[in-house]
């Protein structure tokens, strides 16, 4: 082969096979590692199974709060204005959040419907509302 | 094949373009018309011409039309003389909505061209429009007797649109009334 | 007054900007060299008024004019006058402004670099930098007006500035960021002004090395910077979050990487010229991408985009102008270029080709990532998704696999194909050894290994060996080590940094220890072999906050201290925030973080051990030494 063509050929090689191989990696990646988000009204109408990692959020309930005694354990219940979803958290919640704050928990739904979170983030500005929150909210208000 | 793989960075770039036009085209058109047919939200805002607060009591003329509008919104402009016509005949009263504006310039831009509405509530953070479900300006809402959204419509307000959209409903509410 | 002052140099500098970016069209209608000649000095003018403008924005900070919007809404009589200077680049529309001003500094630096050279060249540069300031200034005035005053009601008070950007290393973050972003706009006016004036070879590639090394040097320790304030600053312990907005700073990093790398080829050897080309407009896409979608806040969801029409439409505009243009140029000004040399797949050249297959697909594959919660917002009827941390990992891991193997051996290959390979054996005995020795230590320290820390080693070793250690085995002569050291320092030193990163990442993400625990005065935990012992908690009140700081003391083997974690309420904005206490070591960091009162005397608090995590920041600074020396060695010899 001319050494040219030869060239071309390797140059073109390689970029199909690094495309390929970050295709590869993209689709495993978001088919893995995708996160939906759900208001609790969503999850009183769709049975949600108990072994998917999901978000939910919305706004903390007033008077909802209740931490226990000596204890790294809160509960609390966040609302869409529609329906109530009672979530608990074991460890340091955010400093913003508070009653009445737009959060967004990860976590899994038990089968009493309560939904158990291993992450719960309050963003880190009083003016910012999570914009899935802001949506959902505005969506029911 | 050189000349081709010149040209490959534009076309893949103008395709990239066209596609995200088609994304936000998509996004106007899949409107879910969130509040259509329910009640007119609550607000608590200043108008436009003074610092007086008005809420939802104070859109005494009903039925009548709420258009959102802004002086940086250049179909707006295009949309003008249809409601100054509709205002000078006589066919309905406009509420306007002045949406994420200076309140300089739109006053301004009122006496220079004309004022169609009845009045404007001044919205400078657009909180009235996120509960409205606004996409952008311009955007004209129909509101019945019982302050119940009716009609939404999101572009420019053409005689034609009014025709279609607007004036049937309207008509039949009238009827209703009687 | 003084910010009328301001307001009127910004619309000077609108005016200026836009005569200087334009003036070359006279040029090509009345053939008078006198508009090329007045292009510098305009270029000059701008920066001036840009910066006065700066200055009296600054101004009126100090000295709490609430009468301007912008300051009102981010400053407060309380804020201590450091921070009142810093704010005045802590919200979108001040940004903006410095971000613009160190284009300024950018576009004079090469002008006074340059302006004995060829004059259409430099005058071609200069004027597309001034489109880039004019379109910038635009939108400022038009969208982002940070000297809009609000009248008649003037507030007494102000907002506040954000409790969490209160700190140094923000202050310092943007600055340096910006530097790096705009930075990209000068190779990006230079690959214009080639394909203009038909100069594309070796000593275009030689100009445009130094500026893409510079951005890529500033925007790694903005990067840097920036992680180093999210891991002390929000308390969780935590240096990077795969963010939209971390992402947006990587992504440009990455293309200013490949390319700096991929001009050293047309330099040299006259070939990968139009890839250059690209790469310095995809470099400067990615970097209006990065500041401008991210801060305006459109990146969050389309929504945002379409309720803020205005802002949308003119970063879309000004984007597709710069965009568009520019591959417009290239694909029909871009003649079949001469100098085509060969190579096969053992050449440097071909090393150098899978060197920046590897970074562009990578960042395009990240910039796919941030960008998929978008799509698939629009696609499925506004149901919101997030793209998790894992993503990235998954797919940034074979990458850096790939590029550490390149990193380690790329220096021994030759121009068009090599022909000895006697320096893998060294290569590979070298690395082992360092490996081997590593690992035990390694070992000894933690007790423990695993195959990420395996891996991560491993890659450390070999880029170890590749850059520094063969060079001391090789040369016989301590003067012959000396003159190699000297030659190559930038690229050992960059080289060295990303072995040191990598290092550091590896071990923090498999040895990191962490625990949320509820202790009682007096009690103590054991995490690790490190006791924590809260001791003591207190409150007492500062300038623009109270707080209340617990004293925990750090218990290890020929290690006793003291730390404070506080919780502070900022008053003027009534925000808590916590400020965690970090007590750093040379291979680790005792990180605490105070959290909420659950019973009389008990308190909650997150413990946390974190191993190497300086190493990272170490390696980012080898980086950024890096660029600097060797981008100053390109420059001298110009």
């Amino acid at each position: 082969m001319h050494p040219i063509r030869k060239q071309r050929l390797y140059v073109v090689l390689s970029i199909l096979l690094g495309t390929a191989v970050a295709a590869f990696l993209v689709f495993k990646g978001l088919s893995e590692n995708i996160n939906l988000f759900y208001s609790p009204s969503d999850l009183k109408k769709e049975k949600i199974s108990v072994d998917n990692q999901i978000r939910v959020g919305g706004m903390v309930k007033k008077d909802s709060i209740n931490k226990e005694n000596n204890s790294l354990r809160t509960s609390f219940v966040i609302t869409d204005f529609e329906e109530d979803l009672l979530i608990t958290y074991e460890g340091i919640l955010p400093d913003l959040f508070s009653e009445e704050a737009g959060i967004v928990a990860k976590g899994k739904i038990n089968e009493e419907g309560t939904f158990i979170a291993n992450e719960v983030l309050a963003k880190h500005d009083e003016n910012y509302m999570p914009p899935e929150v802001a949506k959902t909210l505005k969506d029911k208000k | 094949m050189n000349r081709l793989t010149h040209y490959l960075p534009l076309a893949l770039f103008i395709v990239l373009v066209l596609g995200l036009f088609t994304f936000l085209d998509r996004e106007e058109s899949d409107l879910r018309s969130v509040l259509l047919n329910k009640d007119f939200p609550n607000f608590s805002l200043s108008r436009l011409d003074n610092a007086e607060i008005i809420t939802k009591d104070d859109l005494l003329e009903l039925p009548s039309l709420l258009n959102v509008w802004a002086t940086w919104c250049v179909a707006c402009l295009v949309e003008h003389p249809f409601l100054m016509e509709l205002k000078n005949e006589s066919r309905i009263k406009i509420y306007g909505l002045n949406y994420k504006d200076d309140r300089n310039k739109a006053l301004k831009l009122l006496d220079r061209i004309g004022d169609p509405y009845e009045l404007s509530i001044f919205d400078k953070d657009g909180k009235l429009a996120i509960d409205l479900g606004v996409y952008g300006a311009p955007e004209t809402f129909l509101i019945d007797n019982e302050g119940i959204i009716r009609v939404r419509h999101v572009g420019v307000l053409t005689p034609e649109v009014w025709e279609q959209k607007f004036n049937s409903v309207l008509s039949k509410l009238k009827e209703d009334e009687k | 007054m003084i910010v009328e002052i301001g307001h009127i140099f910004l619309i000077g500098a609108l005016v200026v900007s836009f005569i200087a970016g334009f003036s070359p069209l006279l040029r090509f209608l009345t053939k008078d060299n006198f508009y090329y000649m007045v292009i510098g000095p305009m270029n000059n003018l701008v920066c001036l008024f840009i910066f006065l403008s700066l200055i009296s924005l600054i101004y009126s900070f100090l000295v709490d004019d609430f009468s301007v919007a912008y300051i009102a809404n981010n400053s407060n009589t309380l804020l201590p006058t450091y921070y009142k200077f810093a704010a005045t680049w802590g919200a979108h529309e001040g940004s903006l402004l410095l971000w613009i001003f160190c284009l300024c500094l950018w576009s004079t630096t090469y002008f006074f670099i340059n302006r004995q050279k060829d004059e259409e060249f430099v005058a071609l540069t200069l004027s597309v930098l001034n489109q880039i300031i004019f379109a910038f200034i635009a939108f400022t005035i038009f969208t982002s007006n940070p000297f809009e005053r609000i009248l008649p009601v003037v507030p007494i008070e102000g907002a506040d500035l954000n409790p969490l950007l209160q700190d140094f290393a923000f202050t310092i973050h943007p600055p340096l960021l910006y530097l790096g972003y705009s930075g990209l706009a000068v190779p990006f006016a230079l690959s214009l002004s080639a394909l203009i004036s038909k100069k594309i070879d070796s000593v275009w590639a030689r100009e445009a090395r130094p500026w893409s090394l510079l951005s890529s040097g500033f925007l790694t320790l903005g990067i840097a910077l920036g992680s180093w304030w999210a891991y002390y600053e929000l308390g969780w312990g935590g240096w990077w979050f795969w963010d939209p907005v971390e992402n947006a700073a990587f992504v440009p990093w990455l293309i200013s990487v490949a390319m700096f790398h991929s001009l050293i080829v047309t330099e040299k050897r006259g070939i990968y010229k139009n890839w250059s080309i690209l790469l310095s407009i995809l470099a400067f896409a990615a970097s209006i991408l990065g500041t401008f979608l991210v801060r305006s806040g459109i990146l969050t969801s389309v929504h945002v985009f379409a309720l803020d029409p205005e802002r949308g439409v003119f970063i879309l505009a000004i984007f597709s102008y710069f965009i568009l243009g520019s591959l417009i140029f290239y694909s029909f000004l871009n003649n079949k270029l001469p100098g085509r040399s060969t190579y096969n797949l053992t050449s440097k050249e071909f090393g150098f080709l899978l060197n920046n297959i590897l970074l562009v697909i990578l960042a395009l594959s990240i910039m796919f990532g941030t960008l998929f919660p978008l799509i698939y917002e629009a696609l499925n009827d506004g149901d919101q998704i997030s793209v998790g941390a894992p993503y990235y990992e998954i797919l940034i891991l074979p990458f850096a696999l790939a590029l550490s193997i390149l990193q380690g051996v790329g220096l021994y290959l030759s121009w068009s194909s090599t022909k000895q390979f006697n320096f893998l054996n060294r290569v590979a005995i070298e690395s082992f050894s360092i490996f081997v020795i590593l690992s035990l230590l390694v070992f000894f320290i933690f007790g423990t290994l695993s195959w990420g820390t395996f891996l991560a080693i491993a890659m450390f070793s070999w880029i170890f060996s590749g850059n520094l250690v063969d060079a001391v085995y090789q040369s016989t002569q301590l003067q012959e080590l000396k003159s190699i050291l000297i030659k190559r320092f930038g690229m050992i030193s960059a080289h060295l940094g990303t072995a040191f990163l990598i290092l550091g990442v590896g071990i923090v993400t498999t040895f990191s220890l962490e625990r949320d625990v509820v202790l009682q005065k007096g009690e103590s935990y054991k995490l690790g072999s490190t006791h924590f012992i809260f001791k003591e908690i207190q409150e007492a009140k500062r300038l623009n906050y109270s707080f209340q700081s617990a004293d925990i003391e750090i218990r290890e083997e020929g290690l006793i201290d003291q730390i404070s974690p506080e919780k502070r309420n900022y008053l003027s904005s009534n925000q808590v925030m916590t400020e965690a206490a970090i007590k750093p070591t040379l291979l680790q960091d005792y990180y605490v973080t105070l959290g909420e009162q659950v019973g009389d005397g008990t308190w909650t608090f997150k413990l946390q051990i974190k191993p190497f995590i300086r190493w990272i920041w170490f390696g980012a600074i080898l980086i950024a030494l890096g660029t600097f020396v060797s981008s100053y060695r390109y420059v001298k010899r110009l």
